[in-house]
């Protein structure tokens, strides 16, 4: 006869069935697993975009490749950069104003040499820029695009405030300019 | 002393419990809702520059995914560009009003974030860009991946 007592419970005290409770802590646990996705460390480069009627139709500097948009007076403030890519979407060329800064693809160099130039001209007090204006070839890689937005945004204005007033213009092909422009 | 058998043995559920409410409280903490307005197959360009989003709107940016074919999506689901952004645009109006927040020059006070594959060419960037532009939207948040990986 063993001799082990079971304890006898006091009438008042209530035991709950556990196993119930983890079914369901299971099951909840299982949906969370399934759905669950880590967020992808992502950044943004935020952009002010001015109102569709105040795009710049034509760049200021003197140059042979027009470019699309609706008709306006251009900003007086604002520096024009032209991007020319190839075929497979690559930057070929990076002119600001009249000047040829980047010639071929836009690699660590080149993006040091672009940031080096654009902080220049922004260091000029005379000249306060305070809108850039991209003009792209249409054939331009969102990544090559961003590569120019980054430097772009690296810029500072005079007040000490990033340079986020940034537009975006297609540069037309010299050879298609008579043609109209499909955005 | 005799063997306890185990018709008598009740294990103890409390610890396993305790465990897996811990793993529910984590999970419940790190789910990502907003993942699934974000198109993960995209490969955004890698730029480490990036900043996370300053914006403390009560409203929800409207995010856009553009896949490598050009087209794009929103939750999951392909929209078509022309309907989808004016008809945000207006929902967003509506909510607007509702909320008693006014529109300041015909600007809508939410950001328009694009996630763009890094092959998508200018032209469809520039596209969806004048869409919104047209529509009201002046904060274009344009994504990039912060650091590399798969």
């Amino acid at each position: 006869m063993s001799r082990r007592r079971r304890r006898r419970k006091p009438p008042g005290e209530v035991q709950i069935n556990l196993a119930a409770m983890l079914d369901m802590a299971f099951q909840l646990l299982a949906f969370f697993i399934m759905t669950f996705r880590p967020a992808p460390i992502e950044g943004h480069f935020q952009l002010r975009m001015p109102p569709p009627g105040q795009m710049v139709a034509a760049p200021m500097a003197a140059t042979t490749t027009p470019t699309e948009g609706i008709a306006a007076p251009s900003f007086v403030e604002t520096l024009d950069l032209f991007v020319k890519a190839d075929d497979t979407g690559q930057v070929t060329s990076i002119t600001v104003g009249q000047q040829e800064v980047v010639s071929g693809r836009l690699n660590e160099a080149a993006v040091q040499q672009l940031n080096a130039h654009l902080k220049g001209l922004f260091t000029i007090q005379a000249v306060p820029f305070d809108r850039i204006q991209v003009h792209a070839d249409r054939r331009l890689h969102y990544q090559e695009l961003m590569k120019v937005v980054d430097v772009c945004t690296r810029q500072t204005l005079p007040d000490g405030t990033q340079m986020r007033q940034i537009g975006f213009t297609e540069l037309l092909d010299p050879a298609n300019a008579s043609e109209p422009a499909s955005p | 002393m005799t063997a306890q058998t185990s018709e008598g043995v009740e294990p103890n559920l409390t610890p396993i419990l305790d465990m897996v409410f811990q793993l529910i409280t984590f999970f419940m903490l790190v789910i990502n809702f907003k993942g699934a307005s974000m198109d993960l197959s995209l490969q955004l360009p890698v730029l480490g520059s990036a900043r996370p989003l300053e914006y403390n709107g009560k409203l929800e940016p409207l995010m856009l995914n553009l896949d490598a074919q050009g087209g794009v999506q929103s939750f999951g689901r392909p929209v078509d560009i022309q309907d989808f952004v004016p008809h945000e645009a207006k929902m967003l109006k509506l909510q607007l009003k509702a909320l008693g927040t006014p529109i300041i020059d015909g600007e809508l006070p939410v950001p328009v974030i694009i996630r763009a594959d890094k092959t998508v060419d200018f032209a469809t960037v520039l596209k969806v860009i004048r869409l919104c532009q047209a529509e009201g939207y002046r904060q274009i948040a344009l994504s990039a991946m912060t650091k590399g990986g798969s």
